[in-house]
């Protein structure tokens, strides 16, 4: 599948912004089976200075100020993108137990690879472990089930077993609370899958990208009514990688654009930023559009 | 062990047997050399020993040494405990310490270099992954910062003590924002004037080396194509730990002392904002913890920071030391590992012993520490994490249950390790000398393709000899450390030695003041005028009450009720003599008068005052001279004395205003004699003259707007007069009973009388003009004003002012002073806004990554945690 992609933020604020510094986590590169064939941003007002760069985690972001006095800020990015080559099943790793990753990744003799991946099984800033979605997760994790099914398996329970609520989570809700109520968003969702995954000790990573929706049968599509969306991204050993949805219950297959991966949403927010300001409120307004081509 | 007088240091001496002692041989004798030291020191004798620790105290004291600690009720100030007796080590000794410190400077260094490079240590397995990921001080987004020249690794501190068998052993590395080495520096300092004699005789290798060496090392990272650096030292501010030390570090590097608010990052690079523009930053001495460096890529709930400075550093356009993340070489698990590293990377032993040492992520370690836990002490490996070090033996068994499980639940976040005893040293107890069990904190400073180690350290003794950690925040003493030199030092080599300093260029002195430090000498002029024009005044009434208070109805009641009214209204402490409860403390005023002394919370009292004036005081130490702190420093703990002892007795007001006007006294003193005329002075001066504008405008308006009948009018005059400290220059002048034209004359109008309002603002329209002058960005919304004032106050008649109408209210003069007061306080807002530039208020904003979330406020209005909340504390 081929996109066109345009995703567009704008922050519109009460009061005189003097400055303001972001960084941009919405630059689709080349990973995951995916190509990214052209790709460019446009901020309002024009920044003074905007370094782009590879970040720690491999992915295009990047650093602008604007020290133009503005009360609108607009940041539109652009990309063309091939998802062709993405995995669309688990084929390849069919026999893999789940215990066999775990324990090629924690061999002190084992592969650069798979000792490196360890970063994703370790705490990160939004993901702690929890003893209760630990006991959640180890239904799933049966003696000798292999990875696909034990993964698939604990998708499904967390697609079947929440509410998917916009509105009822902030960007910064505990998994807690989202334990608690059972309900949340996408962003909500690939955090309890991670805590899961790595409850058994398994390396799991975010993604943020965009979901290509299907417009409702016989109507048009909306423009600006796609979503940036989150997954969660598996390690299947020797450097290998696939991405599951658990707000879609399925593999985040060709229809997926990645846009970053990181430990979770702390390390890749598409936009954030901070403003010197008297401001007290903004209006903040996303629209995406994923347009096949 | 007490002992009433021992006659030798010696002899009263018993340290323990099973421990390593500095000073005495096991056999009894002292170590050989200690021994000249120890003649000097008994032939003082120790009565006269006990006579130079109190020096040493005062001395510390005049030097406002502090060390603060955060303690559950906020940060406190403490002051900083220096021990008399000195720590000696002979040259031989220290040439292994000091290669040993080096050696393992440079293996830091590369490991330092390779986890925010390549990370090749971890892809072969030399360093377990887990270990440095799951550090909290291992920054993901300072990946691919380097820093110019040689080392990443540019200042490096070492712990060592001394095991029983007599070997210097590590005990902890300190990379993030070492501290200590003006603390060493500031000892030595001290000590060396309190035994000046015995100091010169010793032949002690001197610390200044060290501070030059720094001075050039920081010159030297300076960004490619930067031949002049321009260098800052950046500080979390006057509350953090070691706000002394930072102060002093930049003093004596001649380095202006910033803090993140100071900064910004504009087209790329790092400025200092100064009060009339922003001057490039080249290199930052970074004493604030990297996590707090940069709202926009780290901690974004950080004030301590300046956002965008993570892309400035990764981009080459600033170099800040150590680099951001390098706290990371203080995980207590690297440390196990080093000296497995220093065999694969540099091929050598490390000379420096480690304490013996099991990382819990090894399953074999793992099961030695879980098996040892109550001999052992535990310590997560990342300083940040994990609560306090634990020492196994005096855990209770529920402890070491919960410990247990913690360490198994991630061992990967534990170290277990031996404990050692250090050595121990003499320390002066009231009558007696004690061993106490000492650390010594090491320095090293990268100096080209090496490190250059302080000559010397810093000694920390435990509070009580039965302590096992030592460290400032639960109290420690410290000690001067002696290393006595392998061949004596000619005064000439003092004096040329070492490289020729880098060549000095003048600077400017504007380039050197950030508008921060401008706005706080603006401050602490006004307050420093405040509170004493609120001590004049209070004296002045106070001899009225002690003259009246017990009259019958009268002018003498009538005038100690007006100047009651009136120290309210110019204090703006209400509802005081004017509230409801007026008439029952005009009866007996002693109490609300003591409130406004020692009051410290009560906004207007002269202990509010001198608070305030402390704390802008404390942001700008590098700019003042020392003294300003033995002055203020002295006058709060006497009014803080003074608030503890309830009942204040009569002649106790009256003392108290007395010291505090003495100090006043001192502090405008040392502003005129003893500061150089540049822009920091002149902002000191500024605030000075519009607070005391202020206050004679105010004093005139509240004792003067009504006229009262003859005799009450002239006592109260002649308060005023005293309060505004010209009743001689009147009664010299006029020769007669006050009145009040001529006191309006001499208060107001008078070009030549230093108190009054005229005077002031000629000396504002001076600073005024002269700052427009230098800024350029004329014209000056302030000096307009301070001339407005002026011709008003020329405009205006004695005469007519003191004409009050058949009520006896002078509308003229109550015209007058409300206009003017409006002016100056205008004026003041004019001051601020022409030279402070305050950075707006920052905060940060976040996108979710679903869109769901679309039409939705920020999060940080919905008291989301990511967003809003501001911190201020942390990183020291």
């Amino acid at each position: 599948m081929r996109y066109e992609i345009s995703h567009r933020t704008t922050y519109a604020y009460d009061d005189i912004v003097s400055a303001s510094y972001g960084q941009l986590h919405q630059m689709p590169s080349d990973v995951d089976g995916q190509r990214c064939l052209e790709r460019w941003v446009v901020i309002d007002p024009a920044p003074d200075t905007f370094h782009e760069r590879i970040d720690f985690f491999g992915n295009r972001t990047a650093v602008f100020t604007i020290h133009a006095e503005h009360t609108e800020l607009v940041v539109s990015s652009h990309c063309t993108v091939d998802t062709s080559d993405r995995p669309t099943s688990f084929e390849g790793y069919e026999e893999l137990t789940w215990e066999g990753v775990r324990d090629a990744v924690w061999s002190t003799d084992g592969l650069a690879d798979d000792r490196a991946a360890r970063d994703y099984v370790l705490e990160s800033p939004m993901v702690k472990a929890l003893d209760v979605i630990t006991a959640y997760a180890a239904p799933s994790f049966t003696p000798g089930r292999t990875l696909h099914a034990a993964v698939t398996d604990l998708v499904h329970r967390i697609h079947t077993e929440f509410t998917y609520e916009p509105g009822v989570t902030k960007v910064d809700t505990s998994l807690a609370t989202v334990m608690e109520q059972r309900r949340g968003v996408c962003q909500d969702f690939a955090h309890l899958l991670l805590a899961g995954l790595r409850s058994v000790g398994l390396p799991a990573g975010y993604v943020s990208g965009y979901l290509e929706t299907a417009p409702p049968p016989g109507k048009a599509r909306l423009v600006g009514a796609d979503q940036t969306h989150a997954w969660v991204s598996v390690y299947c050993g020797q450097g290998r990688w696939i991405g599951v949805d658990p707000t879609n219950d399925q593999l985040a297959g060709p229809r997926y654009v990645t846009t970053a991966y990181g430990r979770d949403y702390a390390d890749i927010p598409p936009l954030k930023g901070v403003i010197y300001t008297n401001a007290k409120k903004n209006e903040l307004t996303v629209e995406v559009d994923v347009v096949p081509v | 062990m007490t002992v009433t007088s021992p006659a030798s240091l010696l002899g009263a001496y018993l340290p323990a047997s099973e421990t390593y002692d500095e000073f005495v041989e096991p056999s009894g004798g002292p170590r050989e050399h200690w021994g000249p030291l120890a003649e000097a020191l008994d032939r003082l004798g120790h009565r006269e020993l006990v006579r130079r620790s109190a020096e040493t105290v005062r001395a510390l004291e005049q030097d406002g040494v502090t060390y603060n600690a955060n303690t559950a009720d906020g940060p406190l100030r403490r002051a900083w405990s220096l021990d008399p007796l000195p720590v000696v080590l002979p040259a031989p000794e220290w040439s292994a310490i000091e290669a040993g410190v080096v050696q393992r400077a440079h293996l830091l260094d590369i490991v330092l270099t390779d986890l925010y490079g390549e990370r090749r240590l971890l892809a072969d397995g030399s360093i377990p992954h887990e270990l440095v990921f799951d550090d909290p001080m291992f920054l993901r987004p300072c990946h691919a910062i380097r820093v110019p020249g040689q080392h990443q690794l540019f200042s490096l501190a070492i712990d060592l003590i001394r095991d029983p068998s007599g070997t210097w052993t590590v005990m902890s590395d300190r990379a993030e924002a070492p501290s200590g080495a003006g603390y060493a520096m500031e000892n030595r300092m001290v000590i060396s004037q309190v035994f000046s004699r015995i100091y010169r005789r010793a032949g002690v290798d001197r610390l200044a080396p060290y501070f030059r060496t720094l001075r050039s090392g920081l010159q030297s990272v300076a960004p490619a194509g930067v031949d002049e650096p321009r260098i800052v030292v950046l500080s979390p501010g006057p509350m953090s730990e070691t706000a002394f030390e930072h102060a002093f570090v930049a003093a004596q590097l001649g380095y202006p002392l910033v803090e993140g608010s100071d900064l910004v990052v504009r087209d790329g690079r790092v400025w200092l904002r100064t009060v009339n523009r922003l001057r490039p930053v080249d290199v930052i001495l970074r004493r604030v913890d990297s996590w707090f460096c940069d709202p926009l890529e780290l901690r974004p709930d950080s004030e301590l920071g300046v956002a965008g400075l993570v892309d400035a550093a990764r981009r080459g356009a600033v170099t800040l030391v150590n680099p951001l993340g390098s706290g990371v070489l203080e995980n207590a698990g690297l440390g196990v590992l080093l000296p497995t590293l220093a065999k694969r990377l540099i091929g050598e032993e490390l000379t420096l012993a480690s304490a013996p040492s099991w990382w819990c992520g090894d399953p074999i370690s793992r099961q030695h520490v879980l098996a040892n836990l109550d001999s052992l002490v535990i310590r997560s490996t990342a300083r940040s994490r994990g609560g306090p070090t634990r020492f196994g033996p005096q855990l209770s068994s529920a402890e070491r249950d919960e410990l247990r499980s913690a360490i198994q639940a991630r061992p990967h976040r534990w170290v277990g390790q031996e404990i050692l005893c250090g050595s121990t040293a003499p320390v002066l107890a009231r009558d007696s000398y004690e061993p106490r069990r000492t650390v010594l904190r090491t320095f090293a400073v990268a100096s080209g393709h090496s490190y250059a180690v302080m000559t010397g350290g810093l000694t920390r003794v435990a509070p009580d000899d039965t302590s096992l950690a030592v460290s400032n925040q639960i109290g420690a003493v410290s000690k001067d450390t002696w290393v006595l030199s392998s061949e004596p030092e000619s005064l000439s080599a003092f004096w040329l030695g070492g490289a020729p300093l880098d060549h000095e260029t003048e600077v400017d002195p504007s380039a050197m003041l950030s508008a921060r430090a401008a706005e706080n000498l603006f401050w602490l002029g006004r307050y420093a005028e405040r509170a004493e024009a609120t001590a004049r005044l209070l004296r002045a009434a106070n001899t009225r009450r002690v003259e009246f208070e017990h009259s019958r109805p009268g002018p003498g009641v009538n005038a100690l009720r007006a100047l009651l009214v009136t120290l309210t209204r110019v204090t703006a402490t209400y509802p005081g003599f004017v509230g409801d409860e007026a008439e029952r403390l005009l009866e007996t005023p002693e109490l609300e008068l003591s409130g406004l002394i020692v009051d410290r919370n009560r906004g207007g009292a002269v202990a509010n005052s001198v608070q305030r004036l402390l704390d802008a005081s404390e942001a700008v130490r590098d700019q003042l001279s020392i003294d300003t702190f033995l002055v203020v420093g002295a006058l709060q703990r006497e009014l803080a004395e003074m608030a503890q002892t309830s009942g204040a007795q009569e002649d106790a007001v009256q003392f108290a205003l007395g010291r505090a006007l003495q100090a006043f006294l001192a502090l405008g003193g040392l502003g005129a004699e003893s500061m150089v005329r540049d822009p920091a002075w002149r902002f000191l001066d500024t605030g000075r003259r519009v607070e005391r504008a202020l206050q004679v405008v105010n004093l005139i308006g509240a004792a003067m707007g009504v006229e009262r009948d003859g005799p009450t009018d002239s006592l109260v005059l002649e308060s005023v007069l005293t309060a505004a400290e010209s009743i001689i220059t009147y009664r010299r002048r006029y020769q007669s009973r006050a009145h009040p034209d001529t006191v309006l004359d001499l208060l107001l109008g008078s070009a030549d009388n230093p108190r009054s309002v005229r005077f002031q603002l000629d000396l504002l329209v001076g600073h005024l003009e002269e700052l427009e002058r230098s800024s350029g960005n004329t014209p000056s919304k302030a000096l307009a004003l301070a001339r407005q004032a002026v011709a008003l106050v020329d405009g205006a008649s004695s005469g007519d002012l003191a004409e009050s109408d058949d009520a006896g209210v002078r509308h003229q003069l109550e015209r007058l002073t409300s206009t003017l007061r409006t002016l100056l306080h205008s004026l003041a807002d004019a001051v601020d806004e022409e030279n402070f530039g305050r950075l707006l208020p920052h905060r940060s904003v976040l996108t979710p990554t679903d869109t769901s979330l679309r039409f939705v406020t920020a999060p940080h209005d919905n008291g989301g945690g990511n967003g809003g909340g501001t911190t201020t504390g942390g990183a020291r």
